[in-house]
């Protein structure tokens, strides 16, 4: 497997890993760990993951990391990846105006959006290149 | 100045009204008349506009591909897909330095108003029209001088 191909693979296990952990922690937080002390770290630990990538999967002698094809397909996926970051900073933007009107939201929402278009953007980068190889093997336009 | 140089400013110009004249209006009407139908309405235009915008270049260059002066090389390609692609990293640094100066501002217990929100959005619409048409006029000035795009 192409090296840029399987880091969109890694990357998208451990986001959906990562997201589903911080979920069910901060539920179990929430619901059994009540007024007691809790460090919001452990939540988003997982995530931390994403850049061990190198030192899980070593660059092996003779191995090529990417070649201009690699360099093409990732550009686009961040391009797409960006685009849909734009959408979601705008309805982020637009969400609590049409919900609330004229009042005032938690400074812990900007948190949240942050993380979650982070996320998205991730996600959406790693599907874009795995979208693209798989087309490009099946002798689409990458 | 060369046609492409001349083009590129057109759209900087044309980027920045599109975005800063209605977004203006909406933000007066909101204040004005407090949130109605028809800010909203503005906002969710400039929005679908503004994430469109940049793939206007490559339609009017495809449209234009049929005639037998190229307008539209792939130099030309080159320069504003790396214009865009600065223009959303300095729009994801914007997002973030936005999101931590409210929370510096108001703590992380405070609350901030709906209304600051489409203001940010406004900036964010500005700063990556900005930045997009001025990563292209650098690009062009410096191939003008003969450095590498």
């Amino acid at each position: 497997m192409n090296r840029v191909l399987k880091y969109a693979w890694y990357q998208l296990i451990v986001i959906i890993a990562a997201t589903i952990f911080a979920a069910v922690t901060l539920f179990i937080a929430a619901k059994y760990w009540k007024g007691k002390e809790f460090s919001a770290v452990i939540p988003f630990c997982l995530f931390a993951f994403v850049h061990f990538y190198r030192l899980i999967f070593p660059l092996k002698p003779g191995e090529i990391a990417f070649d201009e094809r690699d360099v093409n397909i990732k550009n686009r996926a961040t391009r797409i990846s960006f685009t849909i970051f734009w959408y979601v900073f705008a309805l982020s933007c637009l969400i609590p105006i049409l919900v609330i009107g004229n009042g005032s939201i938690h400074v812990m929402y900007l948190g949240g959006v942050l993380l979650g278009a982070a996320i998205l953007t991730r996600i959406t980068w790693s599907i874009a290149v795995i979208v693209q190889y798989g087309r490009s093997s099946k002798g689409g336009k990458s | 100045m060369n046609k492409s140089q001349g083009e590129s400013w057109i759209w900087f110009f044309l980027g920045l009204l599109c975005f800063l004249v209605p977004g203006g209006v909406a933000v007066f009407i909101a204040y004005d008349r407090g949130i109605s139908f028809a800010p909203v309405f503005m906002f969710t235009g400039i929005v679908i506009w503004g994430g469109l915008f940049w793939l206007f270049p490559f339609i009017c260059g495809k449209l234009r591909k049929g005639k037998k002066k190229v307008s539209f090389d792939e130099r030309d390609q080159l320069i504003h897909k790396k214009a865009v692609m600065v223009a959303y990293v300095v729009l994801w640094l914007y997002f973030v330095a936005a999101c931590v100066i409210a929370w510096c501002i108001v703590g992380p217990h405070g609350s901030i108003s709906v209304n600051v929100m489409p203001l940010t959005l406004l900036g964010g619409l500005v700063i990556f029209t900005f930045v997009q048409g001025l990563a292209s006029l650098i690009q062009y000035s410096r191939i003008d001088k003969g450095e590498k795009a």
